[in-house]
């Protein structure tokens, strides 16, 4: 009985400790929120879900002078599943397939990719055009990136 | 031989072009963002979509002669954007043949209303419109018969030189309406078939003028399901003595109506056509009208691991009895079922076997291709 229980505490430490310290890191707070991200300077004071919809499928997005653009935040698995299933409402390969096609059809830019969050909150802040979603904790992190709206909640 | 040391060649340029040019999905992470703040709205876009193929045919042997039956494909397909204006080509290279398809310059005066000039699709194709020259796009390895490229025995103008204006406008919460009007020089009409006016071949001369339209429901704006109606009139002056001794006419007047459905819901997907064609063969001492219809449905359904199987039916009514179809397109399908199944195994490449069984005006045939398609970068 003890060694059984030995075994699964073992397993259960062991499983724990073999998470690394980056990915613990990276890891989303509990009860973390996907937002929408602009910068801090950025026009857009309010985006509603057909404007999202309509940026990151690559087709801009008026606010004033500004034209506003799509920055995809590849960093996160889980963080491109809430964005494929709340935000374009479409499955992975739907939606590459229909960046593509209104690239073929009208010539659109395609949303940049990021696969660094890092990376991709300094392009925000340093971008007043630019849009993109990530995780609640990260983007309060950075002064220069303005949280717009709750995309998602767990 | 010659001919496929050329692609080999126009191929590894593309290859080339395509993996210098800044992708619009950076994976590299040392962009330098300061220089994307300044030029956010301006930059290309270059996708190079390959396709290899493999056929095997219980018909008349021979020399493939249409893109579409040959062993590889390249199309090159570019844009550039600057504020509202817009620059976009493509090319598409293989085997048999090889030219500019596309090129167009336009300008967005409002969100979602483009109007474009130079050579394009017509807007009056259902499925050209939507998956242009590349084989990635479209799920079953070929396209319907009444789809094909003028310089494949195609029926129907697809290509036009002048003023395309799109516009896509949302009605209500949720759906939308799409207006695609198409206004330019179409095909003359020579021994070979349709010959549309070329960016970099040399032209016949004698283009007239072509009007083209389609008009779509979008039951979600921002989706990609659709259902519309098509238009085309064209104007076709026969250019060669011996193609209008054959068919008995110095001119052809075209006119194409037709209806298509596109419906993208979850794993499934539709989409189905009919085209009403109406001929008037003139000048040729007795005018002559014809009609034939013509259409397909094709279905898919996504099962999973990135496998989708599909079917295809097409069918005609009317087209055995028009000696246009008879002088220009002897392969069109009349009627012919296909099957198929592709697989999405890495990103952006997709393998695909299709087993097709089809009658054309001169025989019946059944047709088994595999294929790899990819898109790069």
């Amino acid at each position: 009985m003890n060694r059984r229980l030995f075994t699964l505490l073992w397993l259960a430490f062991g499983a724990a400790g073999l998470r690394s310290p980056a990915a613990r890191a990276d890891r989303p707070e509990n009860s973390d929120r996907v937002v929408l991200i602009v910068n801090a300077l950025s026009p857009a004071t309010m985006l509603d879900a057909v404007d999202i919809k309509r940026l990151f499928l690559g087709i801009p997005v008026e606010r004033g002078d500004a034209t506003l653009h799509a920055l995809l935040n590849d960093s996160d698995e889980r963080l491109k599943l809430v964005f494929l299933q709340y935000v374009v409402s479409m499955s992975e390969p739907a939606y590459r397939r229909r960046l593509l096609m209104l690239t073929l059809e009208q010539g659109r830019r395609m949303p940049r990719e990021y696969r660094d969050g890092a990376q991709l909150l300094a392009a925000v802040a340093t971008d007043r055009e630019a849009v993109s979603y990530a995780w609640e904790s990260a983007a309060r992190r950075e002064p220069r990136v303005r949280v717009l709206r709750e995309l998602w909640r767990e | 031989m010659r001919s496929k040391l050329k692609f080999l060649a126009a191929l590894a340029v593309g290859l080339v072009l395509a993996s210098c040019a800044r992708p619009a999905a950076a994976h590299d992470q040392s962009v330098d963002h300061e220089h994307d703040m300044d030029h956010r709205q301006e930059g290309a876009n270059l996708e190079l979509f390959l396709s290899l193929q493999g056929l095997s045919s219980d018909g008349p042997s021979g020399k493939p002669e249409r893109q579409e039956d040959s062993w590889g494909a390249a199309d090159l397909v570019f844009s550039a954007n600057h504020g509202r204006w817009r620059a976009m080509g493509e090319y598409n290279l293989g085997p048999i043949e090889h030219d500019l398809e596309r090129f167009q310059v336009g300008f967005e005066p409002v969100p979602d209303t483009l109007l474009w000039l130079g050579r394009f699709h017509q807007p009056g194709s259902a499925w050209n419109d939507e998956f242009h020259h590349g084989h990635y796009l479209q799920t079953a390895i070929t396209r319907p018969s009444i789809e094909f490229w003028e310089d494949e025995e195609g029926l129907l103008p697809q290509h036009l030189a002048g003023a395309l204006l799109e516009s896509r406008q949302p009605v209500g919460a949720a759906a939308g309406v799409q207006l695609s009007l198409g206004l330019g020089l179409g095909s003359v009409l020579d021994n070979d078939g349709l010959e549309p006016v070329a960016f970099i071949n040399r032209n016949r001369g004698g283009h007239q003028l072509s009007e083209t339209a389609r008009i779509s429901f979008l039951p979600q704006y921002l989706g990609s399901s659709s259902v519309g109606l098509l238009f085309g009139h064209h104007r076709l002056p026969v250019v060669e003595p011996v193609a209008a001794l054959s068919l008995g006419a110095q001119w052809v007047d075209q006119n194409v109506t037709g209806a298509y459905v596109d419906l993208d819901r979850d794993v499934w997907r539709a989409v189905g056509v009919v085209y009403f064609v109406d001929v008037d063969l003139q000048g040729g001492g007795a005018d002559r009208r014809e009609h034939f219809a013509s259409g397909y449905l094709q279905l898919e359904r996504q099962v999973g691991h990135g496998l989708t199987v599909f079917g295809r039916h097409e069918n005609s009514a009317d087209a055995s009895h028009s000696r246009f179809v008879a002088i220009h397109a002897d392969d069109f399908v009349a009627h012919g079922n296909l099957v198929g199944l592709r697989w999405d195994f890495a990103r952006r490449q997709a393998l695909t076997i299709q087993l097709a069984r089809e009658t054309t005006l001169q025989h019946t045939q059944s047709v088994g291709r595999i294929q790899w398609s990819g898109v790069v970068p």
